[in-house]
């Protein structure tokens, strides 16, 4: 059976043919920090890792997934930015309804990490694939720019 | 938990001892004492209660008030701890089952809308921590022998200062249990607030930080099964028959049955399910089918604008003040469907084994859905559990007046009989209904010489989302406003003669209140049309809204406080435009002004102030965050429609039912204003005046006023 690494931990799963990685975290893993929002990679609700690269997990295929490092939200704080990334979006009060903000923090965590001092062009850039129906969008930048400056 | 309840079943308070030496302080609402003796058999396994103090002193408030993002989850708790004087480093929250108990004091039921929350329980829960913290005093001056007037409390501890002695609630709470509960507990003075008023860091934050927040879509059960239907192609088409043992066959899935919604797909997993749907050929009879295209039920709803309809309001005499106007001004707005699409799909699971039901939702009226179940499948309430979960948004939706994803989950469960989650993809949720209704409003409006409006009259034409005036009525008592008038039988301004008339009009469309109801589409017609008034008049907006609010103290001085936040005396910096707007609802008042560019069709909303008044504050920050919410959605709103062909919505998902990503989000400035009055409402108090002000300065920019949403259909494109 195929092995996926996930948050540093290696997970024995079956892969029906396509099957998306979301549905392998959540169905399979009840890894459900990963939310499914819209399943055709409009929203980013099921942002995850993959090498350090944020990808949609609803539509990336969990076959290809295989040899390489996911990391999930409930991965993602053992690294300090993953960690300082969740305190400034608790401090903040960035989260309403919440369900959205994990991937979110995932999004923001990879532009971090690849940019530790992003303009708001290059926030704008990376967090406009993830959709907040809360509309907290402001907040957002707010805790990006806080970790920035911390 | 032990049952150790000296006190009588009709105390206003109910202590009960923990094991472990806590404290359990449950709410008896007096007037419906009687029927809580019957009820509390079946509830004797629930502990119901709003507040429970641990051994360790830990301080948990338990609520239904349903956290669909609004911070009622922080707000509540903050009540009660304030008048408990608790330890707030100490306090959680958690999420009750729905019981009578929990009905809300004012409305008898444990809807979340209608932005009425705080206003409501604001009373109740201070009196709740405050007769809690009389009871912790009491019992501390028994322990030690002094008088409980001696005794002072401090973050979760009686303090005995005479003697150099304290004693925090967790040790005293095991005595507390067996003293009796004053009936009337001493409130405090707003000036003796320390968590009240202060922008405290929501409780729910970090859990929805690290991904352990569980919202319905996230439980697994044990042996649990995912369904998904498919549903009729139109409104009240109905299935013929299907391929069922084809799909039947495909990999991971269960079986496939015919449900009066749909037909429901059951497997496994949600992608096996999934794609077995895909494989379905239902055959539908469409000759009841509702078959409505948007732009013909528009057009009907305009020509119903010459007809008088139902009236809604009638205060002076329009006509005559028609007659004897110097001018009068007529326009009509159209307005489209719209959905909610929460982030989280609508989902429940259910627990049925032919004798009791377990339900878990994040739902916005739990008792409602839990009657709905037992309805369905034929059980005594009692028999019926529903554990509420958080919900990832709701906006009305996971709270219809007709439970419809609850009463889809049960006609499942009642043939499935094992645990199984119902899930609704983001197609079927945008196809699938509940929508805000579409509606055409039409205002006439008349100035003396003097450029006053002397007469207003509104009519609107619309799909009731309560079925007419007399729902409408009775769903105020449960703390919703339905009514398809709001925001036009009661305008804020001083205008002597004025009438509301409603056309209701009756489709196979399922339509429900969505955040702000029929405020999200008349105070856009008002408030675009108080511009319009204003030109004709040959007065400033600002000055022309200020003349007629002269017995509107509240909404002047958010209107003053908003144009001297947003610099309204001065003109605005090149290129760019400004519009206002106002509202007073939800027993709350905002003025808001949009400041907003435009690059051909490239429209750029840049900045939009706000001032507030909600009389007194719980969370500051979390009112601010309640305006910015708003201001979004109401932005979204006036972008995106859901629009019908021939019965067939012709929306699916965010590409083409569009909301507003972060860049096209504006700076958004909130002021509030000091205030003593009782609180209001702020869930949905953002959302009304954004599109009226944004067209108002659209207006300013291009001479061209907007007279129908959305705006991309006049060829303007959100930056």
């Amino acid at each position: 059976m195929p092995e996926l690494m996930i948050n540093g931990t290696k997970a024995t799963v079956e892969l029906p043919d396509g099957i998306p990685l979301l549905w392998v975290l959540r169905d399979y893993l009840h890894l459900t920090g990963a939310k499914y929002g819209c399943g055709v990679g409009l929203c980013g609700s099921c942002t995850v890792h993959i090498d350090g690269e944020p990808v949609k997990s609803c539509i990336y295929p969990a076959a290809n997934a295989i040899g390489r490092d996911i990391t999930t939200i409930e991965g993602i704080g053992q690294s300090a930015m993953g960690q300082r990334v969740q305190q400034a979006w608790t401090e903040q009060n960035v989260h309403q309804c919440g369900y959205c903000q994990t991937g979110q923090i995932m999004s923001a965590v990879a532009l971090l990490n690849a940019n530790p001092n992003p303009s708001d062009a290059d926030i704008d850039l990376a967090m406009s694939d993830n959709l907040c129906r809360c509309g907290v969008y402001n907040r957002i930048r707010k805790a990006i720019h806080s970790v920035a400056d911390s | 938990m032990s049952q150790v309840s000296p006190v009588s079943r009709r105390s206003f308070l109910k202590l009960s001892a923990l094991a472990g030496g806590g404290l359990l302080a449950a709410w008896r609402i007096p007037v419906l004492a009687a029927e809580n003796e019957i009820a509390a058999a079946d509830d004797a396994i629930q502990p119901n209660a709003f507040v429970r103090i641990a051994a360790d002193n830990r301080i948990t408030i338990i609520t239904t008030a349903a956290e669909i993002g609004q911070g009622t989850l922080t707000a509540i708790p903050m009540l009660v701890a304030e008048e408990l004087d608790a330890d707030w480093d100490w306090v959680s929250w958690e999420l009750a089952n729905p019981t009578r108990e929990y009905n809300n004091p004012k409305t008898f039921t444990q809807l979340t809308a209608g932005s009425s929350t705080i206003s409501s329980l604001y009373q109740q829960q201070r009196q709740a921590g405050a007769a809690v913290k009389a009871v912790l005093v009491k019992a501390a001056a028994r322990k030690w022998g002094v008088a409980a007037s001696s005794l002072e409390t401090e973050l979760s501890r009686v303090i005995d200062r005479r003697n150099n002695r304290s004693a925090t609630y967790g040790e005293l709470a095991a005595e507390a249990a067996s003293i009796s509960v004053p009936r009337s507990p001493t409130l405090k003075r707003r000036s003796e607030f320390t968590i009240i008023g202060r922008s405290k860091v929501r409780l729910d934050g970090a859990d929805k930080s690290n991904g352990r927040a569980q919202y319905g879509f996230d439980l697994y059960l044990p042996g649990m099964l995912t369904a998904v239907v498919k549903r009729a192609p139109k409104f009240g088409a109905r299935l013929i028959r299907f391929n069922a043992a084809e799909v039947k066959s495909s990999p991971g899935v269960v079986d496939v049955v015919e449900i009066p919604s749909g037909i429901a797909v059951v497997g496994n997993d949600f992608w096996s399910v999934r794609q077995a749907r895909l494989r379905l050929r239902p055959e539908w009879d469409l000759s009841a089918a509702e078959q409505v295209s948007t732009e013909e039920q528009l057009t009907h709803y305009e020509n119903l604008m010459e007809k008088r309809g139902t009236v809604r309001r009638n205060q002076g005499l329009v006509a005559l003040a028609q007659a004897r106007a110097d001018q009068t001004l007529e326009s009509t707005y159209r307005f489209p469907y719209l959905a909610h699409v929460p982030m989280e799909p609508l989902n429940v699971v259910m627990d049925y084994d032919g004798r009791n039901c377990e339900i878990w939702c994040g739902t916005q009226w739990p008792d409602a859905d839990r009657s709905a179940a037992a309805n369905v499948l034929g059980l005594p309430i009692r028999r019926v559990t529903l554990h509420p979960l958080l919900s990832g948004g709701g906006f009305g939706r996971r709270g219809t007046m007709d439970q419809d994803f609850v009463r889809e989950a049960a006609h499942l469960a009642k043939i499935i009989k094992q645990p199984i989650k119902l899930v609704w993809t983001r197609e079927d949720d945008i196809k699938g209904g509940y929508y805000r209704p579409s509606a055409v409003v039409r205002l006439t409006g008349s100035l003396n010489r003097r450029g006053e409006v002397t007469a207003l009259l509104g009519r609107i034409a619309s799909q009731s989302v309560a079925i007419g005036p007399l729902m409408e009525a009775f769903i105020a008592l449960i703390g919703e406003d339905a009514r398809t008038a709001q925001g036009i039988q009661e305008v804020p301004y001083d205008i002597p003669n004025l009438r509301a008339e409603v056309h209701y009009e009756n489709y196979d469309v399922p339509v429900t209140w969505m955040r702000s109801v029929a405020n999200s589409f008349n105070i856009y017609a008002l408030e675009t049309f108080m511009d319009e008034l204003a030109e004709a008049a040959g007065q400033d907006p600002y000055d022309f809204r200020r003349s007629m609010l002269g017995s509107n103290p509240r909404c002047r001085r958010v209107l003053e406080r908003v144009a001297a936040a947003a610099g309204w005396s001065s003109p605005p910096p090149a290129g760019l435009y400004r519009g206002m707007a106002l509202l007073n609802s939800y027993n709350s008042y905002i003025a808001q002004v949009v400041e907003a560019s435009l690059d051909g069709d490239q429209l750029r909303v840049h900045r939009v102030v706000s001032a507030v008044d909600c009389g007194i504050v719980i969370n500051p920050d979390l009112v601010q965050a309640q305006i910015e919410s708003g201001v979004v959605f109401g932005l979204s709103s006036a972008m995106g429609e859901i629009r019908f062909h021939n019965g067939d919505v012709m929306q699916s998902n965010y590409h083409d039912y569009p909301i507003l990503r972060m860049h096209q989000t504006p700076t958004i400035e909130t002021h509030l204003i000091d205030s003593d009055e009782h609180p209001g409402g702020v869930g949905e108090l953002g959302v009304p005046c954004v599109a009226p002000a944004l067209a108002n300065a659209i207006y300013q920019a291009t001479g061209e006023r907007i007279k129908s949403l959305p705006m991309m259909n006049h060829n303007l494109q959100l930056k």
